[in-house]
């Protein structure tokens, strides 16, 4: 199909480049991932660049991810595709996703969730929420890091602990008349390079989340271990 | 690093991008996976498909030229090349994920994975899908083409449901799918309504109300479509069926405003275009009709959804716009592309002829309408009542009534109580200055059907049910598509299994007759009700003979 560049909108022309440079992440994460395995896993400096560049490049891919999640969902084009889930096993495959560099770090991880949970949502959606909330907890945590899965009120809700120092104050949500709000696009720090768009990434997918007239949020605290943060997203 | 899941399994890529081909292939081998296909087009795809096993297919959605990624696998649904245990996986970006979740096409993949595709998340997909299909594969072996028996899926379904532990939501709407395709309208909108009030997923939505659509509750099937809307107004399959619903309704401007909606939002499906262009063509709105007719073709060129409909449609609104040489060069492409179709040359022939009359060249209008008399004489039941029409219309216009007579006899035979369309037939007449003819032949050929109904009815009432089903199935011989002379051939079958007990093949025979109505009315409500008799009858019975 023939564009014409003239007539498109700057965000349609960003559209349009990520999903060019996804292709390319593609084949960089996937020939990197493949040099990981020759490499033997010794703890030796270009071992440990190697998984750097891992970690950024799944970085990089997370935002794109963000950013598309974000460019559609203005449009009304972001939709959740729902289906059954058992939210043990989706957890496990996403930290099986970091799990080098969770190791590589020596930070220690546990899952509390019953096995048999099974819970509604878009998986993928889901995971791109996973993804930000543990390679940020990754760069934040001192060296524990817990995942948290129940049924509150028939809601699921999926909460990420650690024990670092916790989340700055502009990041934590509000508390207005009994209920906490997290689904307003906090202010950019330049400085921390801590953009909150994550953050309200996650409350847009919790947010589009609905059924039976309710729908998803998401909560941020300090109220993790030892006082370090605690991200939370409830899903009906 | 890899737990293996895939040792043993056999794979194929679908990309037309080699370096990301290879890379995948690899990824693939280095979760024990030897046996890796390779293909960089849909073609190369669909005959792979077709002469191997895969136990799982990840497919690019973007393959450059010709098909892409969803049109290899609705083709290789459509012809049923793709066996139910196979998990076919399409590789897509966020936005296209979106945009086919939103038209809720009819062929969706089994999952979407989205780049960048790693190692961990395949592996798991994967392995969900497999133990999935494991679970499902005793269903699937029903629902598969060569050995579909809808009524043993439903029995394996709630076998599986009641072996215990938590439903699956799949399995249950797997259950409400074969009870739709079963024809149980009435079971599958109650079962889905469940279904809706645990949870409110589209596709739950969109089968209550195609569910409630078939048994004529148009009402409730609007509001549960226009609750879709009101989740997301992007729901393009929503406003399809709300237009379903219009048409039904008799409100045919109503339906093609809903029509055009869907296609601003998604324009890409070769159906819709062609739902719009035949009700635009119905409303005379012939610069919309011309319009989808020529969209339909543009995006049916890799589709299996590809028809010479569209041409004909095409060709008929550029008629009515006033451009019957451009309408020609359509039928001229349309008998090169469907060469080797007869229904296709049929409906050209005729569309020509037509076309001709306008241009005022009796000859080659004569002469393509000989064509079609000769097509339509090879399989007469082929055509439709429409098409015979049209086709006696341009005899008649050509001063050669005989040949009117022949088709709008067979015509009037399969539609005997159709008001609108004996009208139809009527106002032809007439307009060739041979209304009395013409009503005279409408009265005469329905009065025939009409007294050999009659004679069946009563052989049945009197209780000779053999006398009256021979009577039935010779006349369904000759007005196949007859809808009273179907209904009352099953009826009667149905009615002397009551009475002496079903056999096989007559449950067969009925239930062919009863298909054969749902497929020219899919809403006929007698056609409902002979088939919950006929499901009544068929377990018990049978039990009751075997026992004997």
């Amino acid at each position: 199909m023939d564009i014409d560049l003239d007539k498109l909108e700057f965000s349609d022309i960003i559209a349009s480049s990520i999903h060019d440079i996804k292709n390319s992440m593609t084949m960089l994460l996937g020939t990197l991932e493949s040099v990981l395995d020759e490499c033997p896993a010794d703890g030796s400096k270009q071992y440990q660049k190697l998984l750097q560049i891992q970690y950024e490049g799944k970085r990089i891919t997370n935002n794109f991810t963000q950013l598309m999640a974000l460019y559609l969902s203005k449009k009304g084009e972001y939709v959740p595709n729902v289906s059954e889930n058992n939210v043990y096993d989706f957890l496990s495959d996403y930290l099986l996703e970091h799990e080098r560099s969770l190791s590589d770090r020596g930070i220690e991880f546990e899952i509390a969730c019953d096995e048999n949970l099974i819970w509604f949502f878009d998986s993928d959606m889901l995971a791109g929420v996973i993804n930000n909330v543990v390679n940020n907890a990754i760069k934040y945590t001192k060296d524990k890091l817990r995942f948290h899965a129940e049924v509150i009120d028939n809601y699921l809700c999926l909460a990420l602990e650690d024990n670092g120092t916790g989340y700055p104050p502009f990041l934590l949500s509000s508390t207005q008349d009994g209920h906490v709000y997290s689904d307003q696009p906090h202010r950019v720090n330049h400085k921390t390079s801590n953009t909150g768009l994550g953050l309200y990434f996650s409350a847009v997918v919790a947010k589009l989340h609905k059924n039976k007239g309710r729908s998803g949020f998401i909560t941020t605290t300090n109220e993790g271990i030892n006082g370090g943060g605690k991200f939370s997203i409830f899903l009906p | 690093m890899s737990s293996g899941s895939l040792k043993g399994k056999k794979a194929l890529i679908i990309d037309d991008f080699a370096g990301m081909r290879n890379m995948l292939k690899t990824n693939l081998q280095s979760m024990q996976c030897e046996d890796v296909s390779l293909a960089c087009n849909g073609d190369e795809a669909i005959s792979l498909i077709e002469s191997n096993y895969y136990d799982f297919i990840l497919c690019d959605y973007d393959l450059g030229i010709g098909k892409n990624g969803p049109q290899v696998l609705e083709e290789a649904k459509y012809r049923d090349i793709l066996p139910f245990s196979t998990a076919f996986v399409v590789i897509a970006s966020e936005k296209i994920r979106t945009e086919m979740i939103l038209g809720l096409m009819d062929h969706m993949p089994d999952d979407f994975v989205q780049k960048p595709i790693t190692r961990t998340i395949l592996e798991s997909r994967l392995g969900k899908l497999f133990e999935r299909k494991a679970r499902l594969a005793e269903i699937g072996v029903y629902l598969h083409s060569k050995t579909r028996d809808y009524t043993k899926a439903l029995h394996a379904c709630n076998r599986e449901l009641a072996a215990g532990g938590p439903p699956s939501l799949e399995l249950l709407i797997l259950k409400g799918n074969i009870l739709y395709k079963l024809g149980d309208y009435k079971g599958a909108s109650a079962h889905f309504q469940k279904l809706f009030e645990l949870r409110e997923t589209p596709t739950i939505a969109l089968m209550l109300g195609q569910s409630l659509f078939y048994e004529n509750r148009l009402e409730e099937a609007e509001a549960v479509f226009k609750k879709v809307i009101g989740k997301n107004a992007n729901y393009a399959f929503a406003f399809d069926w709300l237009a379903k619903i219009k048409e039904r309704q008799g409100n045919l401007k109503q339906s093609q405003q809903l029509l055009q909606i869907a296609i601003k939002k998604s324009p890409s499906s070769v159906p819709r275009q062609r739902g719009l262009g035949e009700i635009s063509f119905k409303n005379q709105d012939f610069f919309i009709s011309e319009k989808a007719f020529q969209q339909a073709i543009d995006y049916g060129e890799n589709s299996c959804y590809k028809s010479h409909v569209d041409y004909t449609g095409l060709a008929k609104s550029l008629s009515e716009n006033n451009q019957p040489d451009e309408a020609l060069k359509v039928v001229e492409k349309l008998k090169v592309t469907f060469a080797d179709k007869d229904e296709a040359l049929f409906q050209a022939a005729i569309v020509e002829s037509r076309l001709y009359i306008e241009m005022e060249d009796e000859e080659a209008s004569l002469k393509a309408a000989n064509e079609a008399m000769a097509l339509y004489q090879k399989n007469p039941h082929d055509a439709t009542g429409d098409q015979a029409i049209s086709l006696a219309e341009a005899f008649l216009a050509l001063g050669q009534s005989e040949q009117a007579m022949i088709l709008v006899t067979d015509a009037v035979r399969n539609q005997h109580d159709d008001v609108a369309f004996l009208r139809q037939v009527s106002e032809i007449f007439a307009k060739a200055g041979l209304a009395k003819e013409g009503h005279a032949l409408v009265e005469k050929t329905a009065k025939v059907v009409m007294e050999t109904n009659n004679r069946g009815v009563q052989l049945a009432q009197l209780g000779k049910l053999d006398e009256s089903i021979a009577l039935f199935v010779e006349a369904v011989k000759s007005m196949p598509k007859n809808i009273i002379i179907n209904l009352n051939t099953a009826k009667s079958l149905i009615m002397l299994m009551r009475k002496e007990g079903a056999t096989k093949e007559n449950l067969d025979l009925a239930k062919y007759y009863l298909d054969k109505v749902a497929s020219i009315d899919p809403a006929n409500k007698q056609q409902h009700e002979l088939m919950a008799l006929l499901r009544q009858l068929s377990p018990v019975k049978i039990k009751k003979l075997l026992n004997r």
